[in-house]
């Protein structure tokens, strides 16, 4: 565990040295959530701000999580091998970027529910899938930017490489938050979040065994 | 006989197709003679599957000992698989217009078959991009790894989440347990081992091909 820590130091320190890449994220919520709100004009109806919301969330997470790798030097690959093994690096990565997708989805829930409303029934089941959601997609997207950030066209990869892999965790997370729309208690919400939880757990895992091949040597 | 097998599969491919045709079918509602897509529409799945699986096993070979040849041979299972992935789709959309009454509909099984299939574009996506064959042996390979198992888990959670339209799903009068006779089963089993023998032959010419084409590889 103490290397994790000190890694998560590091990349903790290093991601918000640059305070203007999250802070641009949070105005790609924003800017989009505005653009939603003036070409609907009032609440749409509870399906549609669904779709609009984990768009808009998936975009901003795709964003986010391409510059979790992308920004790396070369001279820094080589110096964190010196430091720690790739698993660790790519955990400490992996729980900054959940960290990020975390703060981003509960800023866009924020700004959907100020300027479009909140067409939910059980609001803090619809947080906790919120929460667990966007923490989940970081598992698949972590990886894909591993892999994406060694190619030249990276960004438009990413969005190709990882979106049909987060179409099924998508497709959990939009029945779970369905669920929560519709006023679901919390607690009958904890199965579908579970399935969240599973879906979520396996590309860790996956990632983790693989991590070590994508090392740059 | 080297090639006893590819003889063995094709055979069967051809039985299958006369067959298929031929042979008596249970008069079932709403089906009708279109329960002979059976012996057309599933084998292409097990089939494509199967190559897939071939590729998975190739890519994790490749990472292992770095080779090239492996990795182009991964390459040309998968490439393969899609042809079957399109064949099943045809035999289906055209099978669900005569029984649905649409080429295509929001069913869990068509939308797991989009998943595969865009996720099988961006690994030849990947590949297209990289130039340097090391390097795209490293990421391809990893893709492919790393999508296959996430792909297989999804294929067995999607279903779960809602009800199929698909035969044997949801209440549908099923080809397994009642329909399926043994006429039946005398035609489907040879063409399902009969496809997959011949997809396989198929993916290791394309690889032969592929490999032929690179006289200065020394791996």
């Amino acid at each position: 565990m103490r290397p994790l820590f000190s890694a998560l130091q590091l990349e903790w320190a290093l991601e918000f040295r640059q305070k203007s890449a999250l802070l641009a994220g949070l105005l790609f919520v924003a800017g989009s959530a505005f653009l939603a709100s003036k070409t609907y004009l009032g609440t749409p109806p509870s399906k549609a701000w669904n779709a609009l919301l984990w768009i808009v969330l998936l975009f901003s997470a795709l964003h986010a999580a391409t510059r979790s790798f992308a920004g790396v030097p070369a001279a820094r690959w080589w110096l964190v091998g010196q430091w720690m093994t790739p698993v660790t690096w790519l955990w400490a990565k992996g729980i900054v970027t959940a960290f990020q997708l975390v703060v981003l989805g509960v800023f866009s829930l924020a700004m959907f529910s100020f300027l479009l409303g909140l067409p939910v029934g059980n609001p803090f089941g619809f947080l906790l899938v919120v929460v667990l959601g966007s923490a989940g997609l970081s598992g698949v997207l972590t990886t894909t930017a591993a892999l994406a950030a060694q190619v030249d066209a990276r960004a438009s990869l990413m969005a190709v490489l990882s979106i049909p892999l987060l179409l099924p965790t998508l497709a959990t997370i939009q029945r779970a938050a369905l669920l929560a729309t519709a006023g679901v208690s919390t607690f009958d919400l904890l199965a579908p979040l579970g399935s969240v939880a599973l879906l979520a757990g396996v590309p860790v895992v996956l990632g983790t065994l693989l991590f070590p091949y994508l090392w740059k040597p | 006989m080297k090639n006893a097998w590819n003889y063995l599969g094709l055979a069967l491919v051809g039985y299958s197709l006369v067959y298929g045709l031929i042979s008596t079918v249970p008069a079932l509602p709403i089906v009708n003679e279109t329960i002979r897509n059976l012996y057309y529409h599933v084998p292409m799945w097990f089939t494509m599957i199967s190559l897939m699986g071939a590729s998975f096993g190739y890519s994790i070979g490749a990472l292992q000992s770095n080779s090239l040849k492996k990795d182009r041979t991964a390459a040309a299972f998968s490439e393969v698989a899609l042809v079957f992935a399109a064949a099943g789709l045809l035999t289906g959309m055209l099978w669900a217009k005569f029984t649905w009454g649409a080429f295509w509909t929001p069913d869990p099984k068509l939308n797991g078959t989009a998943i595969t299939i865009l996720i099988y574009l961006a690994y030849f996506v990947l590949r297209g991009s990289v130039d340097d064959p090391e390097k795209r042996l490293r990421l391809s390979a990893t893709y492919n790894i790393f999508a296959f198992v996430l792909m297989l888990v999804f294929i067995m959670v999607l279903p779960r989440l809602t009800d199929s339209l698909h035969p044997g799903n949801g209440g549908n009068p099923a080809f397994g347990a009642y329909d399926l006779d043994n006429t039946m089963r005398l035609v489907f089993y040879p063409a399902v081992v009969g496809w997959i023998l011949v997809g396989f032959w198929m993916a290791r010419l394309r690889a032969r091909l592929e490999n032929l084409r690179q006289p200065l590889d020394l791996h």
